[in-house]
């Protein structure tokens, strides 16, 4: 090379001495450029180069039309992502036949997002079939994807925070069909981009899935609110924590009857998209809804109500708009697979797909520009602590009225904190109780990291009202709440509970009870 | 010269020039230093001659035990009382100053609109068709609030740092008069009374608004109003006038606070009404509503003895407006924010001239929020007494009757509206310049660009990171939504890192603090950065924290920022009584000619000239569920503007100190004293 560029001294070396002739100056100097640009011309046409990628390029989730055969049928994600299925980088939208496999070597792949760096792009990937699926990392430069996780009964679902972490789902649900029942119930966890151990973020009782991360820092996530007994929902619905699994909070569609959401996305106008489909599990495609995050339990809408083609994945793009994958339809044109289009918010009617290859479904696409980085937080986790510190403002303060046998003056005396957990969760265990001041206000130590529920009781101590283990602690958190199921965003009067002037009520049973079968 | 001397002489004049330059670039190097460090330096170098010397003679341990008043003097050392003058500090020196837009008014034809320039200490004329400025006019004691003649010929300008009233002639564009009021006025409205044109002027830190008759200009009378007055809203036939006031108070440490809007007459010059705004600060603006039998006030509703355990869902504070009707007799207060987005720190608030809609400046938000009078008014018709006395905390209310939201650039603050309702002038304070917004489509029009926004001078650059919510959660306060510039909210707080309902917190002043290290009421911090830092984030902002670049801004911000003003510019009297007072702070015996121990005098822990050791002290004050005996010893410059008093707040006070709050003299020996000295004792205070 340092011959072709006619260096001199590089010619005079001893190393790069030929035996023939050694070629003039001039010579050099004419053959030198020739030999790059051939060079140039031989790598362009035969080796891998790859395009440079664009704010039109697109990542996206191919799968066989012709799903294959799986060896191990059981997980939710073989059903959304089949033997076959792939992530690709599209440079070129209009060029279907130019894409870069990104989850090169592996049996099936799906789910990719990007990194806040716009070079790196995780996803759910599987190795073999007989394995679980787990998240890889791969970057847009090429190379072969590296697996980060290795959790039983698999990961997937990540999402990536801006702390150099990311978040997932794991284990991966089982299919309904599925012959073994799942391990574990699937939990958001979060690990360090760069290895080390996982980090589970919740604890309910209640699956939870699709986190992905907000603007302002948090997690959003589905899941749902479990039965007063502590039973899986009919429907699913949205939450939110931070990014150490604090502060859990409904954020939309707890109230709104049995739907299953899944996939939701936050957009840079203050909405919420999501795919809403009948109940009874993720179903592999449904409607894109929204709620606007002004007043999310008041604005739930369908989002595209012109468009009855059946969405698989919508994401919100930088530029204010949408892409979603769709088969359409319509009277006038229906195509065989799924297809890449571009949404505004004004859609009516689908255009021509920005992306479509015609013998693969597009299952999923996103934009390969850099995302925007969300706000960060520090947690307030205190690893050394296996407690936490619960706080109810005024436990009379509900929209829902009281339950149970008639009480003369509808108030409170006590309130009952009841833990879920252990090696048979649906189990509760009384934790104790709590007196109420007399402004309704109570205060108690808790043990961190297990589900939790509270019972209103009467001085005869009926039940008025309960809330269902829906809500979890991790170690060393302060948590308020108004009310006693009070109605949702709603800031609490300025006023100082009176329990704050005592010491709290510590209920902390020993660890070992609480995991002990009764 | 022979040889052998030029051979000596060449190394030497070579080693003597290379020292001199050795020499220059040292000497360069050390001023291009912060001057921090290098009053650290310095101050270090003090250090380690007098701990040095503290070991030797027992007439250096036996001052250092004098001076600090403490036994233990393990903690303590030369730099607690040395190696600080006030005149070295940040905010005594000069710092540029920037073209800041703050008070705007239109003329009564749409052609002119006047912007005040306090930091100039001008008003500017902006020709509206051209958004370019035609004059300039010299008015001194930074120029703040601005009010029309209703026959346009003249200006009426608040002086803050004057503490007067001045007239401007608009031909020629000059000073033609000015009356003294209060100390700090800032709102300003002229109406035409029974009694002719009059002026209602809110004077911010004497607490009181004057009223002017303006033929010729001439304060008439000074009627009491809440704490901090700030904004002044006329009626359009004249009849009344609504003063804001800017900080609420505290009625107990565990009560809500509240603060007042102040219904005047100017015709009869009397107050009417004094509606409290329950938990209600930082009303800076009010305007009664033509057409509506309303007044509208910028609010933030605090949540102050809510223990910080969240800031989501408006834990800590949400923005929004009191609804009063017009004789002040019932209050509704509505929110502007939205479930997961704050508007924090409202400002400027005008209405349109048909009373349809409201525009409402959010400093901390960059945004101006349409707000669409009907649909409230329906709001209002449709809800019973339950829902509109909760209404303020309901975060979804709040789309039922905001039209829409207008980006601006740095620190909106005030709003003016042309006399037609057609334009919408916003002034972006921190960016030097004044959007200029068509009311139809709610689309910019035009920018006034009155300066380069300040981006290379760091205070500058410090103030923006203060005035931001951006930092905060969601964005729902800002460092000024609690230290109204820089100073206090006059709350307490309960923060939860060091459990909750444990060591509540008084908001303590950030004006003056420079050099009164350390900080918290703990004492832990040693400087503004830590103060500022991770921890900061993690337990208020909830978010990243500042990077190293932002904390330097921002500390140079907080350090620019002076002592609070307490007097009057005409106050310039050492009367007797003062020097009384001054004669009882340093005091080294009773009046009885009982010596007063050293650690219990005034001036041994209020030493000047910050009036702090900057050690902890215990002074007997510690409640039940506070952690510690001993809290920092807080400056005194200033002291008489930053109610309420000692580490929790609780005493609203100077007096209280030692009525209400006495400790058996360990808070400095007072029992002595007669209830004429304590009172020439807190005179002497006040002039500090």
């Amino acid at each position: 090379m340092k011959a072709a560029l006619g260096h001199r001294g590089a010619l005079n070396g001893p190393a790069w001495q030929p035996a023939g002739r050694v070629p003039s100056r001039r010579q050099a100097r004419i053959l030198g450029p020739a030999f790059l640009a051939v060079a140039l011309v031989l790598s362009t046409a035969c080796g891998p180069a790859r395009p440079a990628v664009s704010d039109a390029s697109l990542i996206v989730t191919q799968t066989p039309i012709e799903a294959g055969v799986h060896e191990n049928p059981g997980d939710a994600l073989d059903l959304l992502y089949p033997a076959g299925s792939r992530v690709v980088l599209v440079p070129q939208p209009d060029r279907p036949d130019r894409v870069i496999v990104l989850s090169q070597g592996l049996r099936a792949a799906g789910g990719p997002v990007l990194g806040p760096d716009g070079r790196d792009v995780l996803f759910a990937g599987k190795a073999e079939m007989s394995q679980a699926w787990q998240v890889y990392r791969a970057g847009l430069a090429g190379g072969i994807p590296k697996p980060l996780t290795s959790q039983p009964g698999g990961a997937m679902a990540a999402s990536w925070l801006p702390n150099g972490r990311f978040v997932y789902s794991s284990p991966v649900p089982r299919s309904a069909t599925a012959a073994h029942p799942a391990p574990a119930v699937p939990a958001l966890f979060t690990q360090s981009i760069t290895g080390g151990p996982p980090a589970r973020l919740t604890h309910g009782l209640v699956a939870a899935t699709d986190p992905t991360v907000l603007a302002d820092g948090r997690i959003l996530f589905v899941s749902g609110v479990p039965t007063a007994e502590g039973s899986a929902p009919a429907a699913t619905s949205l939450f939110t924590i931070n990014n150490d699994g604090t502060e859990i909070t409904p954020y939309a569609g707890q109230h709104d009857g049995p739907t299953a959401t899944r996939r939701p996305r936050e957009t840079r106008d203050g909405r919420i998209l999501f795919l809403s489909s009948g109940a009874g599990g993720p179903a592999l495609q449904g409607r894109i809804e929204q709620v606007l995050a002004a007043r999310p339990y008041r604005s739930r809408s369908v989002a595209f109500p012109q468009i009855a083609a059946p969405c698989r994945a919508v994401e919100p793009t930088d530029d204010g708009n949408f892409l979603a994958t769709l088969r359409e339809t319509g009277p006038d044109r229906v195509l065989a697979t799924f297809a890449v289009y571009r949404l505004s918010a004004g859609t009516v009617r689908l255009g021509t797909p920005v992306f479509d290859d015609p013998t693969r479904n597009e299952v999923e696409a996103i934009s390969a520009t850099r995302p925007v980085r969300p706000l960060g937080r520090l947690s307030n986790v205190d690893p050394t602590r296996t407690d936490a510190t619960l706080l109810c403002l005024d436990a009379h303060l509900s929209d829902r009225p009281v339950q149970g046998p008639n009480n003369p003056t509808n108030r409170g005396t006590h309130l009952r904190v009841v833990a879920y957990g252990g090696p048979t969760p649906n189990v509760p265990r009384i934790l104790g109780e709590v007196r109420l001041q007399s402004d309704g206000s109570a205060m108690a130590m808790v043990p961190a990291d297990l589900p939790l529920a509270i019972e209103l009781l009467d001085a005869d101590r009926n039940i008025l009202r309960r809330c269902p283990p829906a809500f979890w602690l991790r170690p060393g958190e302060n948590r308020s709440c108004v009310g006693c199921h009070e109605p949702h965003n709603r800031a609490p009067e300025n006023n100082r509970p009176l329990a704050v002037r005592e010491p709290p009520v510590k209920l902390l049973p020993a660890r070992s009870d609480l995991t002990q079968s009764p | 010269m022979n040889r052998r001397g030029k051979r000596l002489r060449t190394p030497l004049i070579t080693a003597a020039i290379g020292l001199a330059v050795v020499a220059i670039v040292v000497a360069m190097a050390w001023r291009s230093t912060p001057l921090k460090f290098r009053r650290t330096t310095r101050i270090r170098v003090l250090d380690v001659i007098g701990m040095a010397g503290l070991g030797l003679p027992k007439r250096d341990i036996d001052h250092v035990r004098e001076k600090s008043g403490m036994q233990d003097i393990s903690n303590v050392s030369c730099r607690n009382c040395h190696g600080e003058t006030t005149n070295a500090l940040p905010w005594a020196k000069p710092h540029p100053r920037h073209p800041s837009p703050a008070g705007l008014v239109v003329t009564r034809d749409n052609s002119r609109l006047y912007v005040a320039l306090p930091e100039l200490d001008e008003i500017a004329e902006v020709k509206i068709d051209t958004l370019r400025v035609l004059r300039r006019a010299h008015v001194a004691g930074e120029p703040t609030g601005l009010a029309l003649h209703p026959d346009g010929s003249s200006l009426f300008v608040t002086c803050r740092s004057g503490d007067r009233v001045a007239r401007l002639d608009l031909d020629p564009f000059t000073e033609a008069e000015s009356a003294f009021v209060g100390i700090a006025p800032v709102g300003i409205g002229c109406l035409k009374t029974t009694n002719g044109i009059q002026l209602v002027v809110a004077n911010t830190i004497s607490d009181d608004a004057s009223i002017l008759r303006t033929a010729p200009l001439q304060e008439t009378v000074r009627l009491t109003t809440g704490r901090e007055p700030y904004g002044v809203g006329v009626s359009s036939d004249g009849s009344r006038a609504y003063v804001s006031a800017r900080l609420a108070e505290m009625p107990g440490i565990d009560r809500p606070p509240a603060s007042e809007l102040t219904v005047i007459d100017p015709g009869r010059q009397r107050v009417l009404a004094r509606p409290r705004l329950i938990s209600a600060h930082l009303s800076e603006a009010t305007v009664p509503v033509p057409s509506r039998s309303w007044v509208l006030t910028a609010m933030v509703r605090v949540r102050n003895l809510v223990p910080i355990t969240q800031v989501a869902r408006g834990w800590v504070m949400t923005s929004g407006l009191a609804i009063t009707d017009t004789e002040g007799n019932n209050v509704v207060q509505v929110p502007i924010d939205e479930a997961n987005r704050y508007f924090a720190d409202p400002a400027g608030l005008v209405v349109d001239p048909e009373g349809h809609r409201a525009y409402l400046a959010s400093g901390g938000g960059d945004t101006v929020s349409v707000i669409d009078l009907d649909r409230l008014a329906n709001w209002l018709a449709q809800s019973d007494d339950a829902a509109k006395r909760t209404a303020i905390h309901d975060l979804e209310l709040s789309s039922q009757y905001v039209a829409a939201r207008i980006p601006t650039r740095r620190n909106p603050r005030q709003l003016a509206l042309s006399p037609d309702g057609s334009r919408l002038f916003i002034a972006e304070r921190l960016q030097d310049s004044i959007l200029v917004i068509n009311t139809t489509n709610l689309a910019a029009v035009g920018r006034v660009v009155l300066g380069d926004g300040g981006e290379s001078d760091p205070i500058r650059r410090g103030e923006r990171l203060f005035t931001w919510a951006g930092k905060t959660f969601q964005g729902q306060f800002s460092c000024r939504s609690c230290h109204p510039d820089g100073h206090v909210d006059g709350l307490n707080y309960d923060f939860d890192g060091d459990g909750i309902g444990d060591n509540l917190l008084d908001n303590r002043s950030l004006q003056g603090v420079a050099g009164t290290w350390p900080f918290k009421w703990s004492g832990k911090n040693p400087s503004l950065k830590v103060q500022c830092g991770p921890r900061f984030a993690k337990v208020l902002m909830r978010t990243d924290p500042f990077d190293g670049e932002q904390l330097d801004n921002l500390t140079h911000f907080v350090e620019s920022m002076p002592p609070p003003r307490t007097r009057h510019v005409q106050d310039t009297e050492w009367t007797q009584t003062r020097e009384r007072g001054r004669l009882l702070f340093f005091a080294v015996q009773t009046s009885d000619g009982k010596p007063i121990p050293p650690e219990r005098r005034c001036s041994t822990c209020h030493r000047p000239p910050l009036y702090t050791n900057r050690a902890k002290a215990s002074v007997g004050t510690r409640a039940p569920q506070d952690s510690t005996d001993e809290f920092d010893t807080p400056h005194l410059l200033g002291i008489a503007a930053s109610a309420p008093y000692l580490h929790d707040g609780r005493a609203k006070s100077l007096e209280e100190l030692w009525t209400l709050y006495q400790t058996n003299d360990l808070h400095g020996v007072s029992s002595y004293m007669s209830k004429q000295q304590l009172n020439e004792l807190v005179e002497y205070l006040k002039t500090l």
